[in-house]
């Protein structure tokens, strides 16, 4: 076969390649979506006594980053707390991923969903989903805004990339690496651990989407895409506007099947 | 067997040396290159080039596969890479690939449609072996095939372009050749 034929073989080939992986990526999306799920993993109600970080603008990550997309980390002003999901995604699932139901009351102002994923053994939690920017997930409820009040008994975290912190569910961190019933973040290098987490509202669409929701009770879904396996994930939800001593969050989370 | 046949057949130290250097710099493309690109494989325009380099150098079959090795056991090892000490099998498949064809088109790796080929079926054969690896020891398959896609198009599209750029930095450079045993050289001009 001439030099010229082989290119053009060649390229042809390269050009069917790219055909094909979206072939298949088309008929991986369509499939069935599976809605049952095993019991509850979590179901807890938290109250305004449980957010207590804060407040600040920023979630922790090897910089500070907003909370909610085009934030301000420097003068937001949010009430953080995190809940252990006591799960992860069920690997033999067709859309492997964590359900989280929530009901909201007493909320006046934003709250914002994110997720940061455990893996045992690795030292610390170096993942999270991305805020900003292409790529980027998250869930944000948004009801009946009014100026932050200041909640008491809150403290400041003491790190945004290297810190220990503790979670508002009663039974304590599911994976007690440090004896203290915290976990630790340890990211490193910014730019990293940003791509395999997400939130999204549709499991057909795995690399999740920003949510902007006035529903008080809903449901929404985190789930992983990485190569490295998560062993559980760990939700931050902040809280602006006035906390009051209505204010209730009650968060479900289950396995699909 | 002749000694000029002997060198013909199998790596001198010198290409060794270079084929070395030329894994390390895989290592370093992989490990420290970051790009805001929010793409997966958008980095294989980096990667290939050292990959094409080192085979267009040496022109001897096995050069993109001993690249592979060595920098898939260094990223495996010490660059923090997810499936650990299996990278290594990404590497020798994308080395292999490249090995290959360059047998196919021999003397004309300088030629930028061969460079894209040469980049484009490599970084996809890695992609293909990571893909593999990680559906069958980590992950399931159906979290692999719903970003395949993407994934696969940019591994496709960008290890090309890298391919490019290496066939116009061979062609530059392509008239250096690499220091041969003396006796060879006797042998050639007697």
């Amino acid at each position: 076969m001439e030099f010229k034929s082989r290119v053009i073989v060649s390229l042809v080939v390269v050009a069917v390649l790219i055909v094909a992986v979206f072939a298949i990526q088309f008929i991986a999306l369509n499939q069935e979506v599976s809605t049952t799920h095993g019991e509850y993993r979590l179901d807890e109600t938290f109250t305004s006594q449980d957010l207590i970080y804060g407040s600040q603008g920023w979630a922790p990550y090897a910089s500070k980053i907003p909370l909610i997309p085009g934030g301000n980390v420097d003068s937001d002003q949010f009430y953080i707390m995190f809940v252990d999901l006591n799960a992860t995604s069920n690997l033999n699932s067709t859309f492997p991923r964590v359900q989280v139901d929530y009901i909201f009351t007493g909320l006046h102002g934003i709250a914002a969903f994110h997720v940061y994923g455990y893996i045992q053994g690795n030292g610390g939690i170096q993942w999270t989903n991305r805020v900003e920017g292409a790529g980027a997930n998250g869930y944000y409820v948004t009801n009946d805004p009014k100026p932050t009040t200041a909640l008491n008994g809150t403290e400041a975290m003491e790190d945004y990339s290297q810190v220990y912190f503790k979670v508002a569910n009663t039974a304590g961190v599911s994976f007690d690496d440090y004896g203290n019933n915290t976990y630790f973040m340890r990211f490193g290098k910014a730019g990293g651990g940003l791509n395999s987490l997400h939130i999204t509202t549709n499991p057909q669409v795995p690399t999740g989407q920003v949510t902007n929701t006035s529903n008080l009770a809903g449901t929404f879904f985190v789930n992983f895409t990485g190569d490295r396996t998560q062993n559980d994930f760990i939700l931050l939800v902040a809280v602006n506007g006035a906390i009051e001593s209505d204010f209730s969050l009650h968060l479900k989370s289950s396995v699909p099947d | 067997m002749s000694t000029s046949l002997t060198s013909r057949k199998y790596f001198l130290v010198y290409e060794i040396s270079f084929l070395s250097l030329m894994a390390a710099l895989v290592y370093v493309f992989k490990t420290y290159f970051r790009t805001p690109i929010q793409l997966p494989g958008h980095t294989a325009i980096f990667w290939v080039i050292p990959f094409i380099i080192g085979i267009g150098i040496t022109c001897k079959f096995g050069s993109g596969t001993y690249i592979g090795i060595l920098s898939g056991l260094l990223i495996g090892f010490i660059g923090m890479a997810d499936t650990g000490p299996l990278k290594v099998f990404e590497y020798v498949a994308m080395g292999f690939t490249m090995d290959v064809l360059s047998v196919v088109f021999r003397g004309y790796l300088t030629n930028i449609a061969v460079g894209f080929v040469l980049g484009s079926l490599g970084s996809f054969a890695k992609l293909i072996v990571n893909y593999s690896i990680t559906g069958a020891i980590v992950t399931n398959a159906n979290v692999i095939l719903v970003g395949i896609g993407v994934a696969g198009a940019t591994h496709l599209i960008f290890g090309g372009a890298g391919g490019v750029i290496s066939s116009i930095v061979l062609s530059r450079i392509q008239h250096i050749k690499l220091p041969t045993r003396i006796l060879d050289k006797k042998k050639t001009e007697s």
